[in-house]
């Protein structure tokens, strides 16, 4: 489904070139649940931003599926992302003065789609997720764990195939935190591919591959012992 | 005391460290306090300040109130005021002035010198002692009896070099000898423009009055008074009214429906300037409001910054009180520097306002910026200081400690509180600016107006100039006729001169009094006496205006002294007098000296169109003309119509007058389209200014839009960052950067235009042809100020779409 080929990230500094990915070669199938881990600085963010068509300043090849994003210009891509990938953030990243209803919406509302059919859809998803009753409040209002639980749901409700979490336990409680990560197995059990970072290994058994990172470069890929923590 | 130095020294430091923003907010403040201190000096020497004569609330202007015609200000005669002078109980003197410009000849140039006809007692009414001889002696005021003069202290100055001897000697004023009895002191000051009509007097003369029952309808003076010690103008009038109303039942002819109004000398002088005055004074008053919100809001945006250093302060024993006083004075400090900077704008912008106002601003106190004007530019900055800094103070004092000493904390609740003050704050702006910004577009819609109003002739290349004959040299009608029409000959023979033609009084030129008539086969019932201006000219005076003729003919060369006597009549009074019939053959007569029966009828010989006389915006009145020759007069203005630029061709004219009469001044030279400007000049002058006024205003307020939405878009980076990864594209960043500003400056204009709707209706008396709520002015200048607005929010718009997600996520 993705297909990573010398992908390569650097800046110009007064000293010359800093790498931050160096030939990340990745192939991911449909339905895999990956974890890239790493020590900080190792480039983890920044390898799920290119994937997540957010950075669009890099070297290599890109393919979703049979769409080469290295050879789409900025509107294209922003197309495709909204097609493909949802994304969930550590910091939750919902918006303080939207409601959890219109949180949830917020994505919808960038996809052109009519607006009873997003209120449907915000109510399936508010539904599934179990935070019916939370709708009508803000996200201050809301404990981490919930405030998580809605980021995922925000992620999901378009049906990505693409699932990308950035330390979407960091925050929380261990009990919060696997609340989280059996929401996400059960997602890719429903077919969702997702990738996560993570620096935990309870949380990085949730998945099949980790991938480890170190100064921008792939050092290691593993399978992932069977089953979860 | 030393806490405050210790603040003081803090707020200096604070300011030195941000110097954008200090000078940012000293030079809005300083634009608002400058234009209010500007405004507020011209409102002290006019309307505050005491007029510059002895116990001047005691002097009052008695003018003519001709009822049936609601003529409120009109002049008055000789002979009734010799009446009010006798039978009065309230003033201490009543005495009559009026206008003259006499050519002094002898020591020099002939020169045309502006002076006032005085009649007994004016020196008592003005308190005004002489610093040499004498003033004049009632025997003087009789005719025959009246050629002497006192001269002022400049005029004995600069003519006579300040010759002691001079008392006694004769000089020449229209070409007759005049003995100097007096030398007025220098203190003594001429009565203003406005009562005068016409520049500050030089020299005086009595009126010398022959005081006759027949002359009561020859109003042609001005009555000014002195109240006695402790009478008010309301008993003065009813005293007046006892007098008229005795006067009316002994002379019905002439008296009938006529009184009297009595204004302080103040009031007539200053009242018309008032109400403009002080909505200039309303609109700084805006200005500067806006101006207090910009930095208010430059405030907040700052106190967000400083919330870590507030919660250290309050965590080490700073009660919220101590804090709140520590940000008003760098508050207050910043208003101050503002008043300061403002003092310069201001004695910078009052020769300026001055300038534009040389035709609307009594000069009789100078306006300067003294002390008063110094002590309101202190206690407004002082005022301004503390009005735009306390709503900031109490928001950035109004924290939660232990959030902002968190790194990284957000305290979202007051954050809220601070944006919907600063959104309220950018309404505000949006709501004034509109309100001004109306305001001058209704006065400029009048002054389109006015300009497209038909005066009745063509302006375009009309030069025009005074040329009052000496009645010593020309001492009856055939010479006078004989100059003017040698004079036409030669100036019309000049190359680049159409035509040229002299009347009585030019339009646009100043009042001028009704002429009584009597029409044939119409009598005269007591008080309803007909009275109509009346033109005196020459037949190429209509020709060279372009007079417009409806009916029969115009004057010719021959309707002189031994023609028919004639006159034309406007179309207003042949639809007035005769309606449905035809003018034309229809007879007229005026009143001479003994009264009307010897006088001859004149037959109607034509009908021409209105003109407008006295002013653009007036309704169009009766009108008569009357042939020069049949009717001479010793004073006369020239009008040429010229195919070239008019002031190109003064020098030749002066020539051609000169060569008749070497010792002829002119005066008053202008074009007719300066006449028309100088007419709407309060008008321009109030536009002109608060049309400055409402582009600062605009422009203040779209620095405020600016700020708001640049400040919004840098702390909704996160927000936006978030809004790019959930898939929103640039044009959706755009939007909604876009609508947060458009939904403010909505706001803010429909605020603005109710507001606007009620402000402007004190625009009323300025206005013309254009309603005080005109939809068209105010959708225009909102549409302005919308677009202004859109552009203040595009550029932080752009900033947002360039916004990265990677790096706005990775700041949270």
């Amino acid at each position: 489904m993705i297909k990573l080929t010398d992908i390569e990230k650097f800046y110009e500094t007064g000293a010359g070139k800093t790498w931050v990915l160096r030939r990340i070669n990745l192939d991911i199938r449909e339905g895999e649940f990956i974890t890239i881990m790493g020590p900080s600085g190792a480039g983890k963010s920044t390898l799920m931003g290119i994937i997540g068509m957010l950075d669009g300043a890099w070297k290599g090849e890109y393919y979703v599926e049979d769409h080469a994003v290295h050879k789409l210009d900025n509107r294209h891509r922003v197309e495709l992302h909204k097609k493909y990938i949802g994304f969930v953030f550590q910091q939750y990243h919902l918006l303080d003065h939207l409601t959890v209803a219109e949180n949830l919406d917020l994505p919808l509302s960038y996809r052109d789609i009519k607006k009873s059919e997003r209120t449907a859809m915000v109510a399936d998803v508010l539904d599934r997720f179990q935070i019916v009753g939370k709708k009508d409040l803000y996200p201050n209002q809301l404990s981490g764990g919930q405030q998580q639980l809605v980021a995922v749901a925000r992620a999901v409700i378009g049906n990505p195939k693409l699932l990308l979490a950035d330390e979407p336990t960091g925050s929380l409680h261990s009990s919060q935190g696997k609340m989280i990560m059996d929401l996400l197995k059960h997602l890719n059990e429903q077919g969702t591919t997702i990738i996560q970072v993570t620096h935990n290994d309870a949380w990085a058994a949730y998945g099949n591959r980790i991938i480890q990172l170190a100064d921008g470069w792939i050092v290691e890929t593993t399978e992932a012992k069977a089953s979860k923590a | 005391m030393e806490t405050l130095w210790q603040d003081i020294r803090y707020a200096v430091r604070m300011l030195g460290k941000s110097p954008a923003f200090t000078l940012i907010a000293v030079l809005t403040l300083a634009l608002g306090i400058g234009a209010n201190t500007a405004i507020f000096s011209v409102l002290d020497a006019v309307l505050i300040k005491s007029l510059p004569y002895r116990d001047p609330s005691r002097i009052a202007m008695v003018w003519g109130d001709e009822r049936d015609r609601g003529n409120q200000r009109s002049q008055v005669s000789a002979t009734d005021v010799a009446d009010w002078r006798t039978q009065n109980h309230v003033f201490e003197d009543v005495t009559t002035v009026s206008g003259w410009t006499p050519v002094l000849t002898g020591n020099g140039e002939p020169e045309r010198v502006p002076a006032v006809i005085v009649g007994d007692g004016f020196f008592n009414v003005m308190r005004a002692r002489p610093l040499l001889g004498r003033t004049f002696l009632p025997e003087e005021q009789i005719d025959g009896k009246d050629q002497v003069t006192i001269l002022t202290y400049g005029l004995w100055q600069r003519r006579f070099g300040g010759d002691a001897k001079i008392i006694g000697q004769f000089i020449l004023l229209n070409a007759r000898p005049h003995q100097v009895i007096g030398v007025m002191s220098p203190e003594f000051q001429s009565l203003p423009f406005r009562i005068l009509d016409g520049p500050a007097a030089e020299l005086y003369r009595p009126v010398g009055e022959n005081y006759e029952d027949n002359e009561r309808s020859s109003r042609h003076l001005r009555a000014i008074a002195r109240l006695k010690p402790g009478v008010t103008l309301d008993q003065a009038q009813a005293d007046m009214e006892v007098i008229v109303r005795r006067l009316e039942r002994e002379h019905p002819r002439t008296n009938t429906n006529y009184g009297v109004r009595l204004v302080t000398l103040r009031e007539d002088t200053v009242g018309s300037l008032r109400p403009a005055l002080l909505l200039l004074f309303g609109a700084v008053g805006l200005v500067l409001l806006i101006a207090c919100a910009n930095v208010a809001n430059l405030l907040l945006a700052r106190s967000t910054t400083r919330q870590k250093e507030i919660a250290i302060r309050a965590a080490l024993g700073a009660g919220r009180s101590r804090l709140v006083r520590q940000f008003l004075t760098e508050s207050v400090l910043l208003g101050l520097a503002g008043g300061i900077l403002g003092l310069l704008l201001a004695t910078w912008s009052v020769s300026l306002i001055l300038a534009l106002g040389a035709k609307v601003i009594p000069s009789l106190n100078s306006v300067d910026i003294d002390l008063p004007v110094l002590g309101f530019t202190a206690l407004l900055s002082l005022f301004t200081g503390v009005f735009f800094g306390v709503a900031p103070a109490l928001h950035a004092t109004h924290t939660d400690l232990i959030e902002s000493l968190k790194e990284g904390g957000r305290t979202s609740s007051a954050g809220a509180a601070r944006n919907r003050l600063r959104s309220s704050l950018v309404v505000s702006e949006v709501a004034l600016a509109l309100v001004l910004l109306a305001s001058s577009g209704l006065l400029v819609r009048t002054l389109l107006r006015l300009r497209e109003v038909n005066p009745g002739f063509n302006p375009a290349n009309l030069l025009t100039m005074n040329v009052h004959l000496s009645t010593a040299k020309y001492p009856d009608g055939p010479h006078q006729v004989a100059f003017y029409n040698q004079m036409i000959d030669r100036i019309q023979a000049l190359p680049g001169v159409k035509s040229a033609g002299v009347v009585q009084v030019l339009p646009m030129g100043g009042n001028f009094d009704g002429r009584g008539i009597q029409i044939a086969d119409r009598p005269v019932l007591p008080g309803q006496e007909f009275s109509t201006p009346t033109y005196i000219a020459t037949p190429g005076y209509l020709r060279t205006l372009e007079i417009l003729l409806r009916q029969g003919r115009l004057f010719t060369e021959h309707d002189d002294a031994t023609g028919e006597k004639v006159v034309l009549v406007n179309k207003a009074f042949a639809r007035q007098i005769w309606p449905g019939e035809n003018p034309l053959g229809k007879q007229i007569r005026f009143p001479g000296r003994g009264g009307w029966e010897n006088q001859p009828w004149r037959t109607v010989v034509g009908v021409v169109g209105d003109v407008k006389q006295s002013r653009l915006d007036g309704p169009d009145e009766t009108q008569l003309y009357v042939p020069e020759a049949q009717f001479p007069v010793s004073w006369m203005t020239l009008v040429v119509r010229t195919e070239q630029r008019p002031e190109s061709l003064l020098s030749a004219v002066r020539a051609q007058i000169h060569s008749l009469d070497p010792d002829q001044a002119v005066f008053q030279v202008a074009t007719m389209d300066q006449l028309l400007a100088d007419s709407i000049a309060l008008r321009r002058f109030v536009m002109l200014l608060l049309a400055s006024f409402a582009a600062v205003a605009l422009l203040l307020a779209a620095v405020g839009i600016y700020g708001v939405i640049a400040y919004s878009v840098s702390q909704r980076t996160h927000e936006i960052g978030v809004r790019m990864a959930l898939g929103a594209q640039a044009r959706d960043v755009l939007g909604l950067v876009m609508g947060q500003g458009l939904i403010l400056v909505a706001v803010g204009l429909v605020l603005g235009a109710v507001a606007g709707m009620v402000m402007t209706r004190l625009l009323d008396s300025l206005l013309f042809g254009v309603g005080a709520g005109d939809a068209v002015t105010f959708a225009s200048v909102a549409l302005l100020l919308a677009i202004i607005a859109m552009l203040a929010c595009y550029i932080p718009a752009r900033r947002a779409m360039r916004v990265d997600p990677m790096v706005a996520l990775r700041y949270e």
